[in-house]
């Protein structure tokens, strides 16, 4: 079996080779452009991780306990993305994989294949998410003056661990789905796993409340960099995320002894969940793949919701060539459960945020520094948002339009109406959800605050709706069926990395002005706009600028050879 | 009615299209023949937009398809060796769909699918989605999306393959239909029984180059002088 097991691998690794390694001009500068993108952010990354941490610990001194309760938070969502992630990669890759079909014709033992597509698996989502992490880390551990053997001992015992939690989890389910599909149909199961994920993100928020547990500790300032075990719910401290940030916490005040059994939960519970993952796949994978062709989100005809208003045969005022782009991308976004899933994530950690954001806005009081820093950060969240919805659901337009793209590019359709009719819909949506977000999470500021941050929403969801729109047209992969792959594939990697940098020219432009009119703010009577109508001026034109270059590569790739 | 003039396609240093010359009349059955990697394909992929060309025209009733691609796209229906279709639509849905790019109104799709039903038997499965469709299957909805507009060229890229013998009767039968209407067909093909059975003309590529273009009887007065049987004639005409 391990003689097979390497041959398989030898042979990943030499096509892994030949398809990343083919050195002709081309690649290499694109090669050389993707390292460069990747080098910022790593750069910015760390930059912008020590940064903060001293912004948070010296200017705002909330402590280390509550520094660390906060990156438990958001490790806890990052946990729950990177699941549901895995569990509609996996799906992709152990049971509608080609490869996986050449390997079962072949006198391979199903454990084996089972067994490599799960680490391939493992390895192709989370390398990006390491070189995340390594960046954000390397800030993490110079800003605490930790040793290099500490960093490594983060990276390996905390967080690996951590993501194998993550994705061992997701296969788990996933193998259980599919078998009690065989039973109880799909569907029934899909809400069921949906309508989990919800409880459990409400309860996280319900036991976890960041404002309540600001107010609680800081009743104790100074003193808020001890360990407040009793703020903290028991539930809470059986998570992953809360084992990962109090091994920081022990780590970061020297005290190794105690971040040894939070770290060792951690490998325990990874090692285990793998146990359990490659078990259950010993046992059922074979026959759930067998079965698995069988299974269907919905029924063939597609008769739900949709069906009535958008029947193919139902005449319409749209035109043909409209009306049939339109359709037929609605009802293919509708039958793809990988679509709607992530949607729904997204639109509730949206609403998730809308309820409880406008309330960050009293932290500031009136320091018109701290102001600044909070409306920025706010501001920040919701451009966050819109970039996760564009790189989700725009950067895999085009590739998913897959080897059927043939039709509509023999079509007599022009590429200009094609993109206009492909893009509309999606920039009518990501800008409502854009000005709802900002609606929302502003309107305990000024009005004047209101419209900027409208403004600057607007200006940045068309812009980001154009880059991944572009991006994803210029790194379009037609054999790629699995819409999270595409987004998560080396070009959306640097679309979003892209947009970052993005983001923090947006902080840089904007920080001065907006410090300024917090501060004449705080004067009575004075209420300077005019910071505030250059800054958005600007934003603006790059705004536009970045728009129209983005346009013309989507356009550009699009007249490339099929 | 088709015209290449000098057409070329380089990938690279590799020239997969060198100084194509035709011209196929309307009415014609043109049958495009030559050994794998011989250019077939990428000379398709050039006249239905597909691929851009490196050097020459190509022009379709004297329009040049550079010039105005949705105008001359809108005279052509293409169907291609590998019959990807939109895994998430009905059959019927996916005809609705070409036919919508088309700008086809909804009175005249709908007779002319009825039609296409009769003609190339999809009856059973249109209401299904493409996903599970057999090869055979998708290549006749293939067939279907490319007729809705009743196009006056055809443009067919190995009809033949994976088609089972009912389906490859069928498709040569409508073949000839379409041709009998007027229309005008050029088809790529490696089967030379299916060449000499229903096209009335001939063109063998090589190495990206027309090495031979003639009609289908002079190739079988080439075969009788040669003693040949189609297969020995291709292959000695190929190796030469």
């Amino acid at each position: 079996m391990s003689t097979m097991f390497l041959h398989i691998i030898k042979y990943k690794i030499i096509s892994f080779i030949n398809g990343n390694f083919v050195f002709n001009k081309k690649i290499l500068i694109r090669s050389f452009a993707s390292s460069l993108v990747y080098g910022i952010f790593a750069l910015g990354a760390f930059l912008f991780t020590y940064n903060a941490l001293e912004y948070v610990l010296v200017e705002m001194k909330i402590g280390q306990f509550l520094l660390h309760e906060f990156i438990s938070i958001m490790f806890f969502i990052f946990f729950m993305a990177v699941n549901v992630g895995n569990i509609v990669v996996s799906y992709s890759t152990l049971f509608k994989s080609p490869e996986v079909q050449f390997l079962f014709t072949k006198p391979v033992d199903p454990k084996l294949i089972f067994t490599i597509k799960f680490f391939d698996n493992f390895f192709y989502s989370s390398s990006t998410l390491i070189l995340m992490f390594f960046s954000v880390f390397a800030g993490y551990v110079i800003y605490f003056k930790l040793s290099i053997i500490t960093f490594l001992v983060i990276l390996l015992f905390n967080i690996l661990p951590f993501l194998l939690t993550a994705g061992a989890l997701g296969v788990i389910i996933l193998m259980v789905i599919m078998k009690l599909a065989t039973k109880i149909g799909i569907k029934k199961i899909f809400f069921s796993i949906i309508s989990t994920y919800l409880i459990l993100m409400i309860s996280f928020f319900e036991f976890t409340s960041p404002l309540k547990l600001v107010k609680d500790v800081l009743q104790y300032y100074p003193d808020v960099n001890r360990y407040f075990t009793d703020l903290v719910s028991p539930i809470i401290t059986y998570l992953p995320n809360h084992w990962l940030s109090d091994a920081l916490y022990w780590m970061v005040n020297n005290n190794f002894e105690k971040a040894i059994l939070p770290m060792l939960l951690q490998i325990i519970l990874a090692l285990f969940l793998t146990i359990i993952a490659l078990s259950l796949g010993n046992k059922w994978y074979y026959n759930v793949w067998l079965i698995s062709s069988k299974f269907k989100f919905s029924n063939d005809k597609g008769k739900g919701v949709f069906s009535k208003f958008g029947s193919f045969d139902n005449t319409s005022r749209f035109s043909g060539q409209t009306e049939s782009l339109m359709k037929k991308d609605l009802f293919t976004f509708m039958r793809d459960p990988s679509q709607i899933v992530h949607l729904s994530i997204l639109l509730f950690l949206i609403l998730l945020f809308i309820s409880s954001i406008p309330s960050v806005a009293l932290i500031a009081g009136k320091n018109f520094y701290l102001q600044t820093v909070v409306y920025i950060s706010v501001l920040l969240f919701n451009v966050l948002l819109v970039t996760a919805l564009s790189l989700r659901f725009v950067y895999p337009l085009i590739s998913l339009e897959g080897e059927s793209f043939w039709k509509i590019k023999t079509s007599p359709i022009s590429i200009k109406k094609y993109v206009k009719l492909k893009l509309i819909p999606y920039l009518i949506s990501i800008l409502s959800i854009s000005l709802l977000l900002s609606l929302f999470s502003n309107y305990k500021f000024s009005i004047y605050l209101i419209i900027l941050s409208a403004l600057i929403t607007i200006f940045i969801a068309i812009s980001l709706v154009f880059l991944n729109f572009g991006m994803g047209g210029y790194f379009a992969i037609y054999k790629e069926k699995n819409p999270i792959r595409i987004a998560s594939s080396q070009g959306a990697t640097i679309t979003f990395l892209v947009a970052i940098l993005y983001m923090a020219l947006l902080v840089v432009g904007l920080f001065v002005p907006l410090l300024r009119y917090f501060e004449r703010l705080a004067k009575p009577g004075e209420h300077n706009i005019g910071y505030l109508l250059e800054a958005s001026i600007v934003i603006g034109i790059v705004s536009i600028i970045l728009s129209i270059v983005f346009y013309k590569i989507g356009l550009k790739s699009l007249r490339r050879d099929f | 009615m088709l015209k290449l003039k000098n057409t070329t396609k380089k990938f690279g240093e590799f020239t997969a299209v060198d100084n194509l010359n035709l011209d196929i009349n309307k009415g014609d059955l043109f049958g495009f023949l030559g050994p794998n990697g011989s250019g077939k394909t990428t000379t398709i992929k050039m006249i239905v937009g597909l691929y851009d060309l490196t050097d020459g025209s190509i022009f379709l009733d004297d329009t040049d398809i550079k010039n105005d691609p949705v105008k001359t796209k809108s005279k052509i229906g293409y169907i291609p060796d590998q019959p990807f279709l939109y895994d998430k639509l009905t059959g019927k849905e996916y005809l609705y769909f070409c036919g919508g790019l088309y700008k086809l109104s909804k009175t005249h799709l709908k007779n002319k699918i009825e039609e296409l039903i009769d003609l190339l038997k999809i009856e059973d499965w249109l209401n299904k989605r493409t996903e599970d469709y057999s090869q055979g299957m998708r290549q006749r909805i293939s067939f279907a999306s490319a007729f809705l507009h009743d196009p006056e060229l055809i443009i067919i890229d190995e009809p033949m393959i994976g088609l089972d013998p009912q389906s490859a009767a069928i498709v040569k039968e409508v073949l000839q239909k379409k041709v009998s209407e007027g229309t005008t067909v050029f088809m790529s093909t490696h089967s030379l029984n299916v060449a000499e059975d229903i096209c009335n003309r001939v063109g063998i590529l090589n190495n990206g180059n027309l090495i031979y273009d003639v009609s289908i009887a002079e190739l079988k007065k080439m075969k009788e002088e040669h003693n040949h049987t189609i297969e020995q004639l291709f292959i000695s005409l190929t190796q030469e």
